[in-house]
């Protein structure tokens, strides 16, 4: 783990430029901060993280697309979270803030089982064979992945707004 | 990105806690996945298509379902467990972090059981 003002490890294959350089980017990191690193990369910018953690909230309430689409960018471009870390996090984090919008849509009676569950079955074969092949894809096939996915959804949103 | 994940190289109860989180969350996902499997092979078997249009959801009648083997029951089982699967991920968490002195993390964790309790309280009052 990177501490303090000792110099950081060497970036790893996927952060992004600039990850692992010297703290002196930023001189005044918290220990907080600090604590949020991980094997070759160090965590910057973490006030304009919660920003777009804000942003990819609200874009995913009003707009209904993943958001992820907002927290990977945020958290590998902007963070310096390698892009693997990234994508990783940003499934656990949407785990768990989905939770609480399941628990609602359960109780109220809006979760029809028999589409559920074929669908949660699809995607727990498509989640488990995309994060165990993750790791094997060169990192330029999943930034090209990424960018078309960005791509597509904002040409759906577009035809939905003008349409 | 947190500290324990940092550290689970270099602290072996760092990497216990990894491995008890990670044990919670893939036998929670196998848990609803077996149970969901079962529930979408009994509707095949029953003739039930996915487009049926399912009944609401009511705990009360799981128990009676699961015995009488409907469909219904598994599936809305499996959907309870997929639902509490993330939020129990933090609850052993936070029992991780409390066991490890880790206060700040311990913080972390709880406020983020708060927010999903207090998004669920918030929508059911709005919705009475």
């Amino acid at each position: 783990m990177a501490r303090g003002r000792e110099p950081a490890p060497p970036a790893p294959e996927d952060a992004p430029a600039g990850a692992g350089e010297p703290a002196a980017v930023e001189p005044a990191a918290s220990s907080f901060q600090e604590t949020l690193s991980g094997p070759g990369y160090r965590i910057h910018r973490l006030g304009w993280g919660l920003v777009g953690s804000v942003v990819a909230g609200l874009a995913s309430a009003l707009l209904g697309i993943g958001g992820g689409l907002v927290k990977v960018p945020t958290m590998h471009v902007i963070m310096g979270v390698p892009l693997r870390v990234a994508t990783a996090t940003s499934n656990l984090m949407i785990g768990i803030t989905a939770s609480a919008s399941a628990i609602i849509y359960l109780i109220r009676g809006g979760i029809d089982p028999f589409v559920a569950a074929p669908t949660a079955i699809g995607v727990f074969i498509g989640a488990s064979v995309g994060s165990r092949t993750a790791h094997r894809i060169r990192l330029g096939v999943l930034r090209g992945l990424f960018v078309a996915i960005l791509l597509y959804t904002a040409w759906q949103m577009l035809q939905r707004a003008f349409g | 990105m947190t500290r324990a994940v940092v550290d689970a190289g270099a602290d072996p109860s760092g990497t216990r806690l990894e491995q008890s989180i990670a044990r919670v969350l893939t036998s929670g996902s196998y848990a609803a996945i077996a149970l969901l499997a079962v529930g979408f092979a009994l509707m095949l078997a029953s003739g039930i298509g996915p487009l049926a249009g399912g009944p609401r959801f009511d705990p009360a009648a799981i128990p009676g379902d699961l015995l009488a083997l409907r469909p219904t029951g598994f599936l809305w089982l499996g959907l309870i467990v997929v639902v509490a699967t993330p939020a129990s991920r933090v609850l052993a968490a936070l029992i991780g972090y409390a066991r490890r002195g880790e206060r700040r993390m311990v913080t972390v964790a709880a406020l983020i059981l708060l927010v999903i309790a207090l998004s669920v309280v918030v929508a059911t009052r709005l919705e009475g």
